[in-house]
């Protein structure tokens, strides 16, 4: 019991949040949930930010990415915008999802959104597009665990001039390619996840190396 | 399963905001505003500015608290910060460091 | 699925098609297909069924395999088993647990909050 985790539905947290038990989400939550067991995200809740865990229950809404060990189940009437990554994955009748869901072990379809992109009216024939498919798809695998967002703007404090060098050559390959159509897509909706503050993230660093 | 529990395993850094019960197991660092009882359990840390209706230490608290009712420090709980609060008890076996501010 | 008043087009299991296939009414697919898909109605693609090719249809239910993207009016629905690489566009996607995919879904909503 004392491992398990309730953010009321009242309750608003700006910042991440991690732990080895199970979450329980009725409030908002502006950053990332990271938790070793499960997370339930009720109907009312709302979490702008990536949500991990063992397994994840989403009835609510959610602007970030999915990411479970085991599953992912999205109820009837769940809102999600953002990639979805588990061994299962269960979208139900009623649910409205937006991004990319994939089960592991599948080649991810970033190539298909490229070539899907690249011609503009989908007349192509299956059988041209089918091997540039399977070929690019093999590639985009390597990147699909992309950084997280917090390991991001840590290492652009490290060394900023160091971040932006490496940038550059990453741009044209899969992960650039990869930010850039979600990010289109996400720029409807609100601005992503305010998550670590400087001074928390500056915390969270002291206290790494305090340990 | 009223209200916001931080368990054990929990660590939250940032803003929290609430107006229903905060009960605090884990750890909590940053801010937390508070509209009902904040509790920090034996085992919960909190290193953070704390303005609540009413809070309970039981465990560790490291920040400044101000609470619109009162701030009760338990046997074996720590606060170490400013308090401003109408009524403040510092149990038996409790410890505290920090300003009083009682005029509220 | 295929209530309406349509016709219903059948393509068995022992049959490979290449090619585009396109048409009004409802199609059911046992075989499989490598080329587009264009119909008014709904597909069926059953359980050892493959599509190698967009499809366009007025809904979509996938028990086998579907390489390429889907666009359609109404719901498409993966079922337990199934396998998908590409984009769905529809008014509701479902997919069921025990689904392989790699799919982007781009639904249209808005988040409220």
């Amino acid at each position: 019991m004392s491992d398990e985790s309730i953010i009321g539905a009242t309750t608003r947290i700006r910042g991440n949040v991690t732990g080895s038990g199970s979450l329980v989400v009725e409030g908002t939550v502006e950053g990332d949930i990271a938790m070793e067991g499960d997370v339930v995200l009720g109907d009312g809740g709302r979490v702008r930010g990536s949500i991990q865990g063992a397994s994840l229950r989403i009835a609510g809404q959610v602007a970030g990415d999915l990411k479970a060990s085991d599953s992912i189940s999205i109820d009837p009437g769940a809102r999600v915008v953002g990639d979805i990554i588990a061994a299962r994955i269960g979208i139900a009748e009623g649910a409205l999802v937006r991004g990319l869901v994939q089960t592991e072990g599948e080649p991810a379809p970033r190539a298909a959104r490229a070539t899907a992109a690249a011609r503009s009216v989908p007349a192509a024939p299956a059988r041209s597009a089918a091997p540039a498919r399977g070929v690019a798809s093999g590639g985009s695998v390597a990147s699909a665990p992309a950084p997280s967002r917090r390991s991001i703007p840590a290492k652009t404090q490290a060394s900023p001039a160091k971040a932006k060098a490496e940038d550059k050559p990453e741009s044209k390959a899969k992960p650039a390619a990869k930010e850039a159509a979600p990010k289109s897509k996400k720029s409807r909706t609100p601005p992503a996840p305010v998550v670590p503050a400087v001074r928390r993230g500056a915390q969270a660093k002291k206290k790494r190396k305090a340990r | 399963m009223a209200g916001t529990v931080i368990g054990e395993g929990l660590s939250i850094d940032g803003e929290l905001t609430s107006d229903e019960e905060v009960v605090v197991h884990g750890t909590l660092r940053g801010t937390v505003t508070a509209g009902d009882v904040v509790s920090v359990g034996t085992e919960g840390t909190v290193e953070a500015d704390i303005n609540a209706a009413s809070l309970s230490v039981a465990g560790r608290v490291t920040g400044n608290v101000t609470a619109s009712e009162r701030v009760d420090i338990q046997a074996g709980g720590r606060l170490i910060g400013d308090v401003k609060a109408a009524r403040l008890t510092i149990a038996d076996g409790a410890s505290f460091k920090g300003n009083v501010d009682m005029d509220a | 699925m295929a209530s309406k008043s349509q016709e219903t087009s059948v393509i068995g299991a022992s049959t490979q098609l290449v090619g585009r296939v396109s048409g009004n009414g409802a199609l059911r697919l046992e075989g499989s297909i490598r080329g587009d898909v264009s119909i008014s109605g709904p597909l069926d693609v059953l359980a050892n069924a493959a599509v190698e090719g967009d499809v366009a249809a007025e809904s979509v239910d996938l028990a086998g395999s579907l390489i390429g993207d889907a666009r359609t009016t109404g719901p498409i629905t993966v079922r337990d088993g199934a396998t998908v690489r590409g984009t769905l566009v529809g008014s509701q996607v479902t997919i069921d647990p025990g689904a392989r995919v790699a799919v982007r879904l781009e639904t249209e909503f808005e988040l409220d909050f």
